[in-house]
């Protein structure tokens, strides 16, 4: 008796619980639904005062098409994907040794640095906007690839992610790489890469996911259109049609997020284990 | 092959002492233990000698050459840890010939792919992968060599780890606690195994251990550590049988020796309860001293008897021989005897009887806890115990 009520309360709670997550998941997705929906339908779709999920009238191929022809999108995909790997390279090249000393290594100041990554991560990332951006212009790099790039080849969050991994792995692996006859630099790139690959792989999709999605910055740098990275491009296309034709923007839209959404999907596992692993979840 | 000298070694870990002047002289060849309870500083000691941690003061002497400069791969040592930290995403064979990889090659033929076409690189590896087969068959592991550590057992990865230690032949095999990852059985099997590999290899031997048993069964001398200090340093036999420290003679043996306190008597005497032992100290009249009985220095009489009166509290048949904890009266611990089965009185716990304490073979400890060396006492209240034969008799009365 006790047991059938108790079980009926949960399972009211259990749906009630599920009612409000599900609310907000469709709140959440709810823009995406529309930029979908938007995509596949003609412009008298658009504006007609009913909302309808699907059209009557498929346009998808219309729109995608002019997506990709109005402006360069491939191109804005390429240097978007270009620049994020680039970034992440670097970030990684270091990140990786750095987090290593952090973790490891006894020095003196190690304390003092590592409170100093923490009050960098403190620091919004358009504080600085103003003098990178003159320091670039002195050396003459603005609207490159480069000039993108440079400002974000050291992640503070990077190191600190990293660090809190290594902190885990056991001091003698590394006293048996250091008795094996590697150098500092070897255990780093032998020991330490190829067993953080889990975390390495959660911070290379926030930090690609960054990259790809950022505007502030490459709107200040760049001004040609074909450097553009994504976000930047759909600006130019917005430009280009004076904000009215919505079905390629918004199939331009579709264009450059569906590769972050599948990379996602396929990772999520990895991605989800990385943090379990640096403790960070 | 080489001698490993160490030097009044000391190790501060913030103001805590951790190792207080420990000396130590190894000889080419010679397999020492260091064993000691938890925390005494066995594992910072070792990796001291590896050159993993820098010591505050002394010197270490590996092979006659002072190494404090050199760094661990400078001194021709390998170290098997505890938890074998094998790296986890290499496989066997990868782990056994990165030792060998990182001192036969140099850095460009390491590098992925250009170091493939250098000259020479195929030899090497060839060269490597032969030499690491070899020991694997020796370790009967080379059916592992593909295999991941992750995908081995606990013993395995034991015979793993001492193979990536062995492949480079080094002058010193440093090894701490090996085998306490393993079960009761693989222990003893594993313990002949590496006492077999030291006469085969006639390498030096460091092994750390807190498993007194893997101490004396394994060692040609035994290090007795306590508190960042070596108390005695002898072979399996003297730790046993002539302690030189009340901690030693503690820790070493199982069941745990009997200590009672004791008194010196005018002529220099010892008693325990108000009865002369038979044997005699050099200190003055009243100084009270601990008297220490192995558990097959204590005999059983019947009631009555003996130096002491006491209740059978619990008995423990071990097979080959049976351990009797008694309650005597006047002692705060219980004292155990050893008694063959076949000699056994035949008490069950609760009967009284009487505790035999043979002073020949008792061992007496100052108030610092060092070892007095005991004379026969001139003067005595059991004659008999001098005539030869005599404690055969009251043994086995
Ligand atoms: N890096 C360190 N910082 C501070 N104290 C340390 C450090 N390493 C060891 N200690 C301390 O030094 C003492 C000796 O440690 P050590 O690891 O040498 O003990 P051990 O004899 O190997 O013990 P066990 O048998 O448990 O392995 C311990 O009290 C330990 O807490
Ligand atoms: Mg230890």
């Amino acid at each position: 008796m006790r047991t059938a009520r108790t079980s009926l309360r949960s399972r009211i709670y259990s749906v009630l619980r599920h009612a409000i997550l599900l609310t907000g998941g469709v709140v959440m997705l709810f823009p995406f639904i529309v930029m979908v929906s938007t995509s596949l339908k003609p412009p008298s779709e658009i504006f007609s005062p009913t909302f309808t999920l699907l059209p009557q009238e498929w346009y998808a191929i219309e729109n995608f098409r002019e997506a990709f022809t109005r402006v360069p999108l491939a191109r804005f995909i390429l240097n978007g994907l270009l620049v994020g790997a680039t970034i992440f390279l670097f970030q990684a090249l270091f990140a990786l040794p750095c987090a290593y000393a952090l973790a490891k290594l006894r020095f003196a100041g190690r304390q003092m640095t590592f409170v100093l990554v923490i009050l960098a991560l403190l620091i919004p990332p358009q504080v600085p906007a103003i003098p990178l951006y003159i320091g670039m212009w002195q050396l003459g790099i603005l609207d490159t690839y480069a000039a993108i790039i440079l400002p974000s080849t050291i992640s503070v969050f990077g190191i600190f992610l990293m660090r809190q991994f290594f902190l885990q792995i056991p001091d003698d692996l590394i006293h048996a790489a250091r008795i094996d006859g590697l150098s500092e630099f070897a255990i780093v790139w032998r020991i330490m890469l190829p067993t953080a690959i889990p975390a390495l792989t959660a911070f290379a999709i926030l930090s690609f996911v960054w990259n790809w999605n950022d505007f502030f910055w490459p709107l200040i740098v760049i001004q040609s259109e074909h450097l553009a990275t994504p976000p930047l491009g759909i600006v130019f296309f917005d430009n280009a049609e004076a904000g009215t034709n919505y079905g390629p923007l918004m199939a331009g839209a579709v264009a450059i997020t569906a590769p972050l959404v599948i990379a996602f999907l396929v990772a999520q596992r990895r991605f989800l284990e990385g943090f379990a692993m640096t403790g960070l979840r | 092959m080489a001698s490993v000298s160490l030097r009044g070694i000391e190790k501060l870990f913030g103001s805590t002492r951790v190792l207080n002047g420990v000396s130590l002289d190894i000889a080419d060849g010679e397999f020492v233990s260091l064993v000691g309870p938890s925390g005494c500083g066995k594992t910072t000691l070792l990796r001291i000698l590896a050159g993993l941690e820098a010591q505050d003061a002394g010197d270490v002497f590996i092979g006659g050459r002072p190494v404090d400069d050199l760094p661990p791969k400078g001194r021709d040592i390998a170290m098997v840890f505890q938890s074998y930290a094998l790296y986890p995403y290499m496989t066997v064979a990868e782990n056994m010939a990165l030792p060998l990889v990182m001192r036969r090659t140099s850095f460009a033929q390491r590098l992925p792919v250009i170091g493939r076409m250098m000259p020479g690189t195929g030899r090497t590896i060839r060269g490597i992968s032969d030499e690491v087969s070899a020991v694997a068959e020796s370790l009967a592991i080379d059916h592992l060599l593909a295999r991941k550590p992750g995908q081995l057992s606990g013993g395995q990865r034991q015979r793993v780890a001492l193979g990536r230690a062995m492949v480079r032949r080094p002058a010193v095999f440093l090894m701490d606690e090996p085998l306490s990852n393993l079960d009761a059985k693989l222990r003893v099997q594993a313990r002949t195994e590496i006492a077999q590999l030291h006469r085969r290899l006639g390498a030096t031997f460091v092994y750390v251990t807190h498993d007194q048993a893997e101490a004396l069964t394994m060692s040609d001398r035994v290090a007795v550590m306590m508190d960042g200090e070596l108390l005695q340093v002898a072979p399996p036999q003297d730790v046993y049988a002539d302690p030189q420290h009340v901690k030693v003679a503690e820790f070493i043996g199982t069941p745990q020796i009997n200590l009672v306190p004791g008194r010196v008597r005018a002529d220099g005497g010892v008693e325990v309860l108000g009865m002369a032992l038979g044997i005699g100290v050099s200190l003055p009249e009243g100084s009270t001293v601990s008297v220490g009985f192995r558990a097959e220095a204590v005999g059983m009489t019947a009631e009555g008897g003996g130096h002491c009166s006491a209740l059978v509290q619990h008995i423990e048949h071990l097979g080959s021989e049976m351990l009797f904890h008694l309650g005597a009266n006047g002692l705060e611990r219980t004292v155990i005897a050893r008694i063959h089965p076949a000699r056994s009185p035949g008490a069950r716990p609760g009967d009284s009887i009487g505790i035999e304490l043979h002073g020949q073979r008792a061992f007496v400890f100052g108030k610092d806890g060092r070892r007095i060396p005991a004379l026969p006492s001139a003067t005595t209240h059991a004659p008999r115990l001098f005539e030869p034969g005599a404690m055969l008799r009251t043994a086995s009365a």
